[in-house]
């Protein structure tokens, strides 16, 4: 909510075509005008790089490919060369050659880039005609209303007075749609007319759960949403604040808080609601819509990708659980009656073991040198069911080094406690596994079976809660003897009420969904 | 000169990011290497270039280098495009 600031039409560019005296210095001029274009957007990158993720921050690598683009230069010196004229003038009809085509493509990606064309050929104009951008300045923080906006001329303007955005042109594949959202600046594209009915200085609010333009609101309406914006930020602040320390109670027990995770979007959440770490990384999320058996490269790209956002912490990431309710078109998996009973997680691994297991460990394997690396098993029913997975994991870690591919050391290697028959006898896994996490939402269904898909059985799940509270009880008991770890990962990780009794029984951490951390942190600290 | 014809496997085609990554790969090589799509001829170094050929995914393109490295940089990009553009 705040003041609209009609961002004007920039410096008009008059470009006119003039016959020069001599090409090799126009041609002169061309290239240094590309030297300095470079040189400004490394700056604005530079500029940005600490609010931007690695993904967002590739956008200004774009522009300078573009300016180093060899074919733009060359087109461009030949224009010079063979219509003897100004520089300006030569880019701006090899630049608008370009975007002509890209826009001709009629796809929504490629004409995004033809706006960068666009203003990195405004750019490379003003620097030939020695003129300056308009600089805006915003004296109280306002809504930015624009035509267009770019995205160096956002880059310019103090964060702290952007309020928002709202543009009649673009699409949500712009980059400035992708910069404001990162920057956390609420913004509206492509509003068409919308925007002409707004005059500078008048109040405008964005709704950004709605996607909505309110102009000239009322003030029953403004009432409603201050104290709406009040209640929020306060919430949040708090939260946000503290949720970056550990989770101790006023007693002194400490307790991890991890995140549970399956997206690169889902890491970045993690990092900024505070997790200690990833306690749960489903895997299988990444590769729904693959159209092959992902390859041990595109396992270890697209983990490195994610992992990296948030790098120096404890990541334990769980073997792939697909099963036959995930209809994948590169496995050839017949349907079943009981999908969550039936060839699922391991079970399935090993059926497809060289072109679906084998694959991801060789890539977790590699990743252990760079990231702290934890190996969560799902699925294990048995001993026979455990000792398979471990030999494996060990026969690719010896057959990785014996490629000389040098793995510094085995990661830790755990077991997801979900099938009762594990639950129940402890005493043979404590021994032999590193560390345990309990998947309450599938040993509830076990226990109670109950289907957790089937709306009308899936209440039975929420009376399973003493039972496992009991199994999660000993089997923590056993393996501290053992000196060896326990998480809980699934509902009941976040259900508040069962937090005193987790603390109480000194489990070693809970994993959640990202957003409600702030929460469970907070309430951690009231706890005794 | 050599030349040798493949199809695009991936998703979406020669589009910003994978004509950058083309692109670089292309300009560690001495050899001039052009891409020759629907009677259009690209420069192979130059994304804008790429870009603007408009190459669809399972589009078959054609892929020319010219100079003493020529073998190796035609292997090396086409290793590139089989592997989907993830080096």
């Amino acid at each position: 909510m705040g003041p609209a600031f009609i961002l004007k039409e920039n410096t008009s560019l008059k470009i006119i075509k003039s016959k020069i005296s001599s090409i090799n210095s126009e041609i002169k001029h061309l290239k240094n005008a590309l030297l300095i274009a470079q040189a400004k957007t490394l700056d604005i990158r530079e500029k940005m790089i600490d609010s931007l993720s690695n993904e967002e921050i590739k956008i200004y690598d774009a522009h300078l490919e573009i300016l180093k683009d060899p074919e733009l230069e060359e087109k461009t010196i030949n224009f010079i060369k063979s219509n003897s004229c100004n520089a300006d003038f030569a880019v701006h009809k090899v630049t608008a050659e370009y975007t002509k085509i890209l826009n001709g493509l009629g796809d929504p990606y490629i004409s995004a880039r033809a706006d960068d064309i666009i203003m990195l050929s405004r750019m490379l104009i003003l620097i030939l005609q020695k003129k300056e951008e308009n600089k805006i300045i915003l004296n109280i923080p306002s809504i930015i209303v624009a035509d267009s906006i770019t995205t160096n001329q956002l880059s310019s303007i103090d964060k702290n007075f952007i309020l928002g955005i709202v543009t009649s042109h673009g699409g949500p594949t712009d980059h400035v749609a992708i910069l404001s959202k990162a920057l956390g600046i609420p913004s509206l594209v492509g509003l068409d007319n919308m925007i002409s009915k707004i005059k500078d200085g008048s109040l405008l609010v964005i709704d950004s759960k709605k996607a909505q333009l309110i102009l000239n609101p009322s003030t029953f309406y403004l009432k409603k949403i201050n104290l709406i914006i009040l209640k929020e930020k306060q919430e949040s602040s708090i939260q946000l604040k503290e949720s970056h320390n550990n989770a101790t109670t006023k007693s002194g027990t400490s307790i991890e808080i991890n995140a549970n995770i399956g997206s690169l979007n889902d890491i970045k959440k993690a990092k900024s609601f505070g997790a200690d770490g990833i306690g749960l990384f489903r895997t299988e999320l990444c590769f729904l819509d693959s159209e092959k058996f992902p390859d041990e490269n595109m396992h270890y790209s697209i983990y490195e990708s994610i992992l990296k956002e948030f790098p120096k912490v404890k990541h334990t990431i769980r073997l792939l659980d697909f099963g036959s309710d995930k209809p994948l078109s590169y496995l050839n998996n017949t349907k079943e009656e009981n999908p969550a009973l039936g060839s699922r997680a391991l079970r399935l691994g090993f059926k497809y073991y060289d072109n679906l297991l084998k694959p991801q460990i060789r890539a977790l394997l590699r990743l252990s040198n760079l990231f702290n690396i934890h190996i969560l098993c799902p699925m294990i029913a048995s001993e026979e069911d455990w000792i398979q997975i471990k030999e494996r994991i060990i026969f690719e870690f010896n057959q990785l080094n014996n490629e000389e591919i040098k793995i510094d050391h085995l990661p830790r290697i755990g077991i997801m406690v979900e099938i009762p028959n594990v639950a129940f006898r402890p005493e043979y896994y404590v021994k032999n596994a590193d560390f345990f996490s309990f998947g309450t939402n599938d040993l509830a269904q076990f226990l109670m079976a109950a289907d957790r898909t089937n709306d009308s059985v899936s209440n039975y799940l929420s009376q399973s809660k003493e039972s496992i509270l009991i199994l999660i009880k000993n089997f923590t008991e056993l393996a501290h003897r053992e000196g060896k770890e326990v998480g809980v990962c699934g509902e009941l990780a976040s259900d508040e009420k069962c937090l005193a009794y987790f603390l109480n029984i000194k489990i070693n951490s809970l994993s959640m969904p990202p957003s409600l951390i702030p929460k469970i942190k907070n309430e951690i600290r009231n706890t005794i | 000169m050599i030349e040798k014809i493949i199809e695009i496997k991936d998703k979406i085609g020669f589009h910003a990011r994978t004509s950058s990554l083309f692109a670089k790969k292309a300009s560690t090589f001495q050899a001039e290497i052009f891409i020759e799509f629907n009677d259009k001829k690209g420069n192979g170094k130059s994304t804008l270039s790429l870009m603007t050929l408009g190459v669809k995914s399972q589009d078959v393109i054609k892929i020319c280098a010219n100079g003493t490295d020529e073998i190796e940089a035609l292997e090396s990009l086409e290793e590139l495009i089989k592997n989907n553009f993830k080096s």
